[in-house]
Protein backbone atom coordinates (compact mmCIF):
# COMPACT_ATOMS: atom_id res chain seq x y z
CA UNK A 1 0.00 0.00 0.00
CA UNK A 2 2.38 2.46 0.33
CA UNK A 3 4.62 1.63 -2.53
CA UNK A 4 1.41 2.41 -4.40
CA UNK A 5 0.22 5.42 -2.48
CA UNK A 6 3.77 7.19 -2.36
CA UNK A 7 6.01 5.93 -5.03
CA UNK A 8 3.52 5.39 -7.72
CA UNK A 9 5.98 2.27 -9.12
CA UNK A 10 2.56 -0.05 -9.47
CA UNK A 11 1.26 1.71 -11.65
CA UNK A 12 2.15 -0.54 -14.64
CA UNK A 13 1.15 -3.83 -12.70
CA UNK A 14 -2.12 -2.48 -12.11
CA UNK A 15 -2.80 -1.62 -15.70
CA UNK A 16 -1.68 -5.37 -16.46
CA UNK A 17 -4.08 -6.80 -13.54
CA UNK A 18 -6.84 -4.51 -14.56
CA UNK A 19 -6.44 -5.98 -18.26
CA UNK A 20 -6.83 -9.48 -16.40
CA UNK A 21 -9.84 -8.84 -14.53
CA UNK A 22 -11.58 -7.03 -17.20
CA UNK A 23 -13.76 -10.33 -18.73
CA UNK A 24 -14.71 -10.53 -14.72
CA UNK A 25 -16.01 -6.44 -15.47
CA UNK A 26 -17.50 -7.16 -18.58
CA UNK A 27 -19.64 -10.24 -17.26
CA UNK A 28 -20.66 -7.75 -14.16
CA UNK A 29 -21.87 -5.34 -16.82
CA UNK A 30 -23.64 -7.69 -18.92
CA UNK A 31 -27.32 -8.01 -17.31
CA UNK A 32 -27.30 -3.94 -17.56
CA UNK A 33 -26.83 -3.94 -20.46
CA UNK A 34 -28.93 -6.60 -21.87
CA UNK A 35 -31.72 -4.89 -19.48
CA UNK A 36 -30.69 -1.55 -21.06
CA UNK A 37 -31.06 -3.36 -25.36
CA UNK A 38 -34.11 -4.51 -24.07
CA UNK A 39 -35.95 -1.70 -22.99
CA UNK A 40 -34.75 -0.02 -25.74
CA UNK A 41 -36.52 -2.86 -28.09
CA UNK A 42 -39.70 -3.22 -26.21
CA UNK A 43 -40.66 0.75 -26.60
CA UNK A 44 -44.12 1.43 -27.67
CA UNK A 45 -44.49 2.78 -31.27
CA UNK A 46 -46.35 6.04 -29.85
CA UNK A 47 -43.30 6.72 -27.51
CA UNK A 48 -40.60 6.15 -30.91
CA UNK A 49 -42.72 9.17 -33.06
CA UNK A 50 -43.00 11.28 -30.08
CA UNK A 51 -39.24 10.72 -29.27
CA UNK A 52 -38.52 11.31 -33.10
CA UNK A 53 -40.73 14.32 -33.28
CA UNK A 54 -38.57 15.79 -30.25
CA UNK A 55 -35.15 14.84 -31.48
CA UNK A 56 -36.05 16.65 -34.57
CA UNK A 57 -36.82 19.51 -33.05
CA UNK A 58 -33.76 19.45 -31.09
CA UNK A 59 -31.89 19.05 -33.87
CA UNK A 60 -33.34 22.52 -36.03
CA UNK A 61 -32.64 24.57 -32.76
CA UNK A 62 -28.88 23.00 -32.60
CA UNK A 63 -28.14 23.70 -35.85
CA UNK A 64 -29.78 27.25 -35.97
CA UNK A 65 -27.43 27.71 -32.80
CA UNK A 66 -24.64 26.83 -34.60
CA UNK A 67 -25.26 29.11 -37.48
CA UNK A 68 -24.67 31.94 -34.56
CA UNK A 69 -22.04 30.10 -33.10
CA UNK A 70 -19.86 30.29 -36.35
CA UNK A 71 -20.75 34.10 -37.13
CA UNK A 72 -19.45 34.22 -33.39
CA UNK A 73 -16.49 31.95 -33.82
CA UNK A 74 -15.47 34.33 -37.30
CA UNK A 75 -15.69 37.99 -35.17
CA UNK A 76 -13.95 36.35 -32.27
CA UNK A 77 -10.74 35.45 -34.69
CA UNK A 78 -11.18 39.02 -36.27
CA UNK A 79 -11.26 40.58 -32.96
CA UNK A 80 -8.69 38.47 -31.50
CA UNK A 81 -6.34 39.33 -34.23
CA UNK A 82 -6.77 42.80 -33.91
CA UNK A 83 -6.08 42.74 -30.45
CA UNK A 84 -2.23 40.33 -31.97
CA UNK A 85 -3.79 37.50 -29.35
CA UNK A 86 -3.14 33.71 -30.77
CA UNK A 87 -6.45 32.57 -31.93
CA UNK A 88 -8.83 29.77 -30.61
CA UNK A 89 -8.70 27.12 -31.93
CA UNK A 90 -12.09 25.58 -32.21
CA UNK A 91 -11.57 22.30 -34.08
CA UNK A 92 -11.25 19.57 -30.91
CA UNK A 93 -10.77 15.70 -31.22
CA UNK A 94 -13.28 13.82 -29.22
CA UNK A 95 -14.78 10.04 -28.81
CA UNK A 96 -17.70 9.42 -27.82
CA UNK A 97 -17.50 6.42 -25.19
CA UNK A 98 -19.86 4.28 -23.07
CA UNK A 99 -19.85 4.00 -19.39
CA UNK A 100 -19.51 0.15 -18.41
CA UNK A 101 -22.13 -0.63 -15.82
CA UNK A 102 -19.87 -1.81 -13.34
CA UNK A 103 -20.29 0.01 -9.62
CA UNK A 104 -18.33 -1.73 -6.77
CA UNK A 105 -19.83 0.39 -3.81
CA UNK A 106 -22.15 3.72 -3.79
CA UNK A 107 -19.67 5.42 -1.65
CA UNK A 108 -17.03 5.38 -4.99
CA UNK A 109 -16.87 8.42 -7.60
CA UNK A 110 -15.45 6.31 -10.17
CA UNK A 111 -16.98 5.31 -13.30
CA UNK A 112 -15.48 3.14 -16.22
CA UNK A 113 -15.42 3.07 -19.76
CA UNK A 114 -15.15 1.09 -22.79
CA UNK A 115 -12.81 3.18 -24.79
CA UNK A 116 -8.81 2.68 -23.61
CA UNK A 117 -5.28 3.33 -24.47
CA UNK A 118 -5.81 1.73 -28.42
CA UNK A 119 -8.03 4.40 -28.73
CA UNK A 120 -5.57 7.45 -27.73
CA UNK A 121 -7.32 7.82 -24.59
CA UNK A 122 -4.54 8.88 -21.77
CA UNK A 123 -4.69 9.75 -18.13
CA UNK A 124 -5.58 13.38 -16.92
CA UNK A 125 -8.06 13.30 -20.39
CA UNK A 126 -11.09 15.37 -19.25
CA UNK A 127 -14.32 13.83 -19.79
CA UNK A 128 -17.84 15.71 -20.59
CA UNK A 129 -21.38 14.46 -20.81
CA UNK A 130 -24.13 16.16 -22.68
CA UNK A 131 -24.92 18.63 -19.63
CA UNK A 132 -21.52 19.31 -18.32
CA UNK A 133 -17.60 18.33 -16.95
CA UNK A 134 -18.10 14.63 -15.48
CA UNK A 135 -14.38 13.74 -14.82
CA UNK A 136 -11.26 13.27 -15.85
CA UNK A 137 -9.36 9.76 -16.46
CA UNK A 138 -7.02 8.32 -13.36
CA UNK A 139 -6.36 4.92 -15.21
CA UNK A 140 -5.92 3.85 -18.85
CA UNK A 141 -5.53 -0.16 -19.99
CA UNK A 142 -5.43 -1.10 -23.35
CA UNK A 143 -9.07 -2.01 -23.69
CA UNK A 144 -10.68 0.44 -20.70
CA UNK A 145 -10.34 3.65 -18.48
CA UNK A 146 -11.38 4.91 -15.51
CA UNK A 147 -12.79 8.13 -15.06
CA UNK A 148 -12.90 9.82 -11.03
CA UNK A 149 -16.23 12.01 -11.30
CA UNK A 150 -15.43 16.33 -10.24
CA UNK A 151 -17.95 14.24 -6.56
CA UNK A 152 -15.26 12.31 -5.70
CA UNK A 153 -13.37 14.35 -2.44
CA UNK A 154 -9.78 14.07 -4.39
CA UNK A 155 -11.05 16.12 -7.70
CA UNK A 156 -10.88 19.70 -8.12
CA UNK A 157 -11.58 22.42 -11.16
CA UNK A 158 -10.62 25.23 -11.35
CA UNK A 159 -14.21 27.63 -12.48
CA UNK A 160 -15.07 30.96 -13.14
CA UNK A 161 -19.09 32.18 -12.53
CA UNK A 162 -20.30 33.21 -15.54
CA UNK A 163 -22.07 36.39 -14.15
CA UNK A 164 -19.23 38.29 -12.59
CA UNK A 165 -16.48 36.24 -14.17
CA UNK A 166 -14.71 35.54 -10.64
CA UNK A 167 -12.98 32.58 -10.47
CA UNK A 168 -12.69 29.89 -7.95
CA UNK A 169 -11.96 26.51 -7.22
CA UNK A 170 -14.77 23.63 -7.18
CA UNK A 171 -13.98 20.44 -4.92
CA UNK A 172 -15.71 17.58 -4.75
CA UNK A 173 -17.39 16.43 -1.39
CA UNK A 174 -17.49 12.76 -1.23
CA UNK A 175 -21.76 12.97 -1.88
CA UNK A 176 -23.46 12.79 -5.13
CA UNK A 177 -24.84 16.15 -5.51
CA UNK A 178 -22.92 18.49 -3.60
CA UNK A 179 -19.71 20.15 -4.68
CA UNK A 180 -18.15 23.04 -2.74
CA UNK A 181 -16.88 26.52 -3.99
CA UNK A 182 -13.91 26.75 -1.64
CA UNK A 183 -11.79 29.98 -0.75
CA UNK A 184 -14.70 32.61 -1.51
CA UNK A 185 -14.60 34.98 0.74
CA UNK A 186 -17.68 36.94 2.34
CA UNK A 187 -17.57 40.08 0.63
CA UNK A 188 -17.66 38.37 -2.86
CA UNK A 189 -20.65 38.42 -5.22
CA UNK A 190 -22.37 34.91 -5.73
CA UNK A 191 -25.56 34.73 -5.45
CA UNK A 192 -28.23 31.09 -6.05
CA UNK A 193 -28.30 29.85 -9.90
CA UNK A 194 -25.01 31.35 -10.92
CA UNK A 195 -23.78 29.14 -13.32
CA UNK A 196 -20.43 28.24 -13.18
CA UNK A 197 -18.06 26.93 -16.08
CA UNK A 198 -14.37 25.44 -16.19
CA UNK A 199 -11.86 28.29 -16.54
CA UNK A 200 -8.94 26.05 -18.31
CA UNK A 201 -6.77 27.32 -15.87
CA UNK A 202 -5.06 24.06 -14.80
CA UNK A 203 -4.76 23.34 -18.53
CA UNK A 204 -6.45 20.37 -17.90
CA UNK A 205 -10.07 20.40 -18.33
CA UNK A 206 -11.53 22.82 -22.00
CA UNK A 207 -12.27 26.05 -20.40
CA UNK A 208 -15.84 27.78 -20.84
CA UNK A 209 -17.88 24.19 -20.36
CA UNK A 210 -20.25 24.27 -17.41
CA UNK A 211 -19.54 22.40 -14.51
CA UNK A 212 -22.25 23.63 -12.27
CA UNK A 213 -25.31 25.55 -10.15
CA UNK A 214 -24.96 27.69 -7.34
CA UNK A 215 -27.45 26.03 -4.85
CA UNK A 216 -26.59 27.63 -1.91
CA UNK A 217 -24.56 30.40 -0.16
CA UNK A 218 -24.14 30.78 3.44
CA UNK A 219 -22.21 33.43 5.54
CA UNK A 220 -21.39 32.24 8.86
CA UNK A 221 -20.37 35.02 10.87
CA UNK A 222 -16.96 35.28 11.98
CA UNK A 223 -15.86 33.12 9.04
CA UNK A 224 -14.12 34.51 6.61
CA UNK A 225 -15.21 31.91 3.37
CA UNK A 226 -18.96 31.56 2.17
CA UNK A 227 -19.92 28.27 2.42
CA UNK A 228 -21.04 27.70 -1.09
CA UNK A 229 -22.78 24.54 -2.43
CA UNK A 230 -23.09 23.71 -6.08
CA UNK A 231 -24.73 21.22 -8.27
CA UNK A 232 -23.13 19.33 -11.09
CA UNK A 233 -24.92 19.92 -14.22
CA UNK A 234 -23.80 16.37 -15.63
CA UNK A 235 -25.69 13.73 -14.78
CA UNK A 236 -23.45 11.27 -12.89
CA UNK A 237 -25.43 8.74 -12.04
CA UNK A 238 -27.55 8.53 -15.63
CA UNK A 239 -25.72 8.93 -18.55
CA UNK A 240 -24.80 6.11 -20.70
CA UNK A 241 -22.31 8.20 -22.92
CA UNK A 242 -19.73 10.36 -22.52
CA UNK A 243 -17.51 12.69 -24.92
CA UNK A 244 -13.27 12.17 -24.00
CA UNK A 245 -11.96 15.74 -25.34
CA UNK A 246 -8.40 16.66 -26.59
CA UNK A 247 -8.16 20.14 -25.48
CA UNK A 248 -6.03 22.27 -27.44
CA UNK B 1 -7.38 -31.38 -2.28
CA UNK B 2 -9.08 -32.47 -5.49
CA UNK B 3 -9.50 -30.74 -8.77
CA UNK B 4 -12.99 -30.18 -8.58
CA UNK B 5 -13.28 -28.90 -5.44
CA UNK B 6 -10.32 -25.66 -6.02
CA UNK B 7 -12.65 -25.37 -9.49
CA UNK B 8 -15.99 -25.22 -7.02
CA UNK B 9 -14.33 -23.13 -4.52
CA UNK B 10 -12.71 -20.73 -6.98
CA UNK B 11 -16.98 -20.47 -9.32
CA UNK B 12 -18.04 -19.34 -5.63
CA UNK B 13 -15.22 -16.69 -5.65
CA UNK B 14 -16.00 -15.40 -8.82
CA UNK B 15 -19.66 -15.31 -8.40
CA UNK B 16 -18.73 -13.19 -5.51
CA UNK B 17 -17.18 -10.99 -7.38
CA UNK B 18 -19.51 -10.51 -9.95
CA UNK B 19 -22.30 -9.89 -7.02
CA UNK B 20 -19.46 -7.37 -5.62
CA UNK B 21 -19.41 -5.17 -8.73
CA UNK B 22 -22.67 -5.79 -10.66
CA UNK B 23 -24.57 -2.55 -10.68
CA UNK B 24 -27.55 -2.25 -8.26
CA UNK B 25 -30.52 -0.16 -8.90
CA UNK B 26 -30.32 3.35 -6.95
CA UNK B 27 -32.69 2.21 -4.01
CA UNK B 28 -31.16 -0.72 -3.50
CA UNK B 29 -27.76 0.36 -3.89
CA UNK B 30 -26.78 0.88 -0.22
CA UNK B 31 -28.15 -2.75 0.86
CA UNK B 32 -24.83 -5.01 -0.80
CA UNK B 33 -24.17 -7.52 1.50
CA UNK B 34 -19.87 -7.80 1.43
CA UNK B 35 -19.78 -10.94 -0.75
CA UNK B 36 -15.99 -11.69 -0.61
CA UNK B 37 -15.77 -11.67 2.71
CA UNK B 38 -18.49 -14.04 3.33
CA UNK B 39 -17.40 -16.67 1.21
CA UNK B 40 -13.79 -16.48 2.18
CA UNK B 41 -15.56 -16.66 6.05
CA UNK B 42 -17.34 -19.67 4.79
CA UNK B 43 -14.94 -21.73 3.22
CA UNK B 44 -12.30 -20.56 6.18
CA UNK B 45 -14.93 -22.40 8.21
CA UNK B 46 -15.47 -25.66 6.20
CA UNK B 47 -11.55 -25.91 5.39
CA UNK B 48 -9.50 -24.29 7.85
CA UNK B 49 -6.27 -26.30 6.58
CA UNK B 50 -6.30 -25.70 2.46
CA UNK B 51 -7.91 -22.19 2.89
CA UNK B 52 -6.70 -19.56 4.59
CA UNK B 53 -4.70 -15.93 4.71
CA UNK B 54 -3.19 -16.49 1.31
CA UNK B 55 -6.35 -16.87 -0.31
CA UNK B 56 -7.95 -14.47 1.24
CA UNK B 57 -5.31 -12.19 0.95
CA UNK B 58 -5.04 -12.69 -3.06
CA UNK B 59 -8.55 -11.85 -3.28
CA UNK B 60 -8.32 -8.79 -1.61
CA UNK B 61 -5.78 -7.73 -4.62
CA UNK B 62 -8.00 -8.87 -7.30
CA UNK B 63 -11.38 -7.05 -5.46
CA UNK B 64 -8.46 -4.07 -4.96
CA UNK B 65 -8.01 -4.61 -8.88
CA UNK B 66 -11.76 -4.43 -9.66
CA UNK B 67 -12.23 -1.49 -7.21
CA UNK B 68 -9.30 0.25 -8.10
CA UNK B 69 -8.61 1.42 -4.68
CA UNK B 70 -5.00 1.16 -3.77
CA UNK B 71 -3.20 -2.15 -4.13
CA UNK B 72 -3.52 -3.83 -0.42
CA UNK B 73 -6.73 -2.07 1.24
CA UNK B 74 -8.74 -4.89 0.52
CA UNK B 75 -6.02 -7.14 0.62
CA UNK B 76 -5.05 -5.99 4.55
CA UNK B 77 -8.77 -6.22 5.13
CA UNK B 78 -9.43 -9.69 3.88
CA UNK B 79 -6.36 -11.02 5.51
CA UNK B 80 -7.42 -9.25 8.98
CA UNK B 81 -10.74 -11.34 8.48
CA UNK B 82 -9.19 -14.40 7.51
CA UNK B 83 -6.83 -14.21 10.48
CA UNK B 84 -9.47 -13.83 13.07
CA UNK B 85 -11.49 -16.10 11.61
CA UNK B 86 -8.92 -19.15 11.57
CA UNK B 87 -7.94 -18.19 15.31
CA UNK B 88 -11.66 -18.63 16.50
CA UNK B 89 -12.47 -21.16 13.69
CA UNK B 90 -13.23 -24.36 16.13
CA UNK B 91 -15.77 -21.64 18.45
CA UNK B 92 -17.75 -20.19 15.45
CA UNK B 93 -17.73 -23.61 13.51
CA UNK B 94 -19.91 -25.43 16.10
CA UNK B 95 -21.66 -22.27 16.90
CA UNK B 96 -25.85 -22.79 15.42
CA UNK B 97 -26.28 -19.76 12.55
CA UNK B 98 -27.61 -17.31 13.91
CA UNK B 99 -24.81 -16.91 16.51
CA UNK B 100 -22.53 -17.56 13.39
CA UNK B 101 -24.29 -14.89 11.96
CA UNK B 102 -23.48 -12.07 14.99
CA UNK B 103 -19.84 -13.11 14.26
CA UNK B 104 -19.71 -12.24 10.74
CA UNK B 105 -21.39 -9.20 11.54
CA UNK B 106 -18.44 -8.36 14.39
CA UNK B 107 -15.82 -9.25 11.51
CA UNK B 108 -17.30 -7.37 8.68
CA UNK B 109 -17.78 -4.07 11.16
CA UNK B 110 -13.60 -5.01 11.84
CA UNK B 111 -12.96 -5.11 7.80
CA UNK B 112 -15.15 -2.16 7.31
CA UNK B 113 -13.49 -0.24 9.76
CA UNK B 114 -9.71 -1.63 8.38
CA UNK B 115 -10.88 -0.07 4.99
CA UNK B 116 -11.97 3.30 6.02
CA UNK B 117 -9.18 3.69 8.30
CA UNK B 118 -6.81 3.47 5.09
CA UNK B 119 -9.03 5.48 2.76
CA UNK B 120 -9.10 8.17 5.27
CA UNK B 121 -4.93 8.47 5.91
CA UNK B 122 -4.64 8.16 2.52
CA UNK B 123 -7.79 11.19 2.04
CA UNK B 124 -10.35 9.07 0.32
CA UNK B 125 -12.68 9.76 2.46
CA UNK B 126 -15.84 8.93 1.34
CA UNK B 127 -18.22 8.19 3.85
CA UNK B 128 -21.85 7.32 3.67
CA UNK B 129 -24.39 4.77 5.15
CA UNK B 130 -22.68 2.48 3.35
CA UNK B 131 -20.27 2.13 6.42
CA UNK B 132 -23.47 0.84 8.82
CA UNK B 133 -25.39 -1.17 6.25
CA UNK B 134 -22.81 -3.37 4.40
CA UNK B 135 -22.60 -5.05 8.13
CA UNK B 136 -26.09 -5.58 8.68
CA UNK B 137 -27.04 -6.41 4.97
CA UNK B 138 -24.17 -9.31 5.29
CA UNK B 139 -25.62 -10.33 8.70
CA UNK B 140 -28.82 -10.91 7.59
CA UNK B 141 -27.04 -12.67 4.85
CA UNK B 142 -24.66 -14.72 6.30
CA UNK B 143 -27.53 -17.53 6.89
CA UNK B 144 -28.37 -18.48 3.44
CA UNK B 145 -24.79 -17.93 1.96
CA UNK B 146 -23.66 -21.04 4.62
CA UNK B 147 -26.75 -22.90 3.50
CA UNK B 148 -26.41 -22.64 -0.15
CA UNK B 149 -22.24 -22.88 0.24
CA UNK B 150 -22.66 -26.29 2.78
CA UNK B 151 -25.43 -27.78 0.35
CA UNK B 152 -22.43 -27.19 -2.91
CA UNK B 153 -20.15 -28.75 -0.25
CA UNK B 154 -21.77 -31.80 0.70
CA UNK B 155 -23.32 -32.26 -3.43
CA UNK B 156 -19.75 -32.15 -4.42
CA UNK B 157 -17.97 -33.92 -2.00
CA UNK B 158 -15.45 -30.96 -0.83
CA UNK B 159 -13.76 -32.12 2.76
Amino acid sequence: MIFDHHQHYLGSTKALLARTVLPLQYTAAWPAHVYLNLQQNITSYNFLRQDNKRLIDQNLLLQIQQQKLLALQLENTQLRALLKTSPHDQDQRILVAEVLAVDADPLSHEIMLNKGHRQGVYVGQPVLDENGIMGQVVQVSAATSRILLITDARSAIPVQNTRTGMRGLLVGTGSRNNLALINIPITADVRIADLLMSSGLDGKYPAGSPVGVVRSVQHKSQEQFAVITVEPKAQMNRSQLVVLIWPK
Amino acid sequence: MRASSIFIIIISLLIAFLLTIIKLPTWIEYCRPAWIPLVICYWILALPHQIGIATAWSCGIILDILTDSILGEHALGLAITAYLILKFHRQIRVFPVWQQAFAILLLIIIYQFEIFWVQGVIGQNNIGWYILTAPVCSFIVWPLISQILKSWRLRFRIY
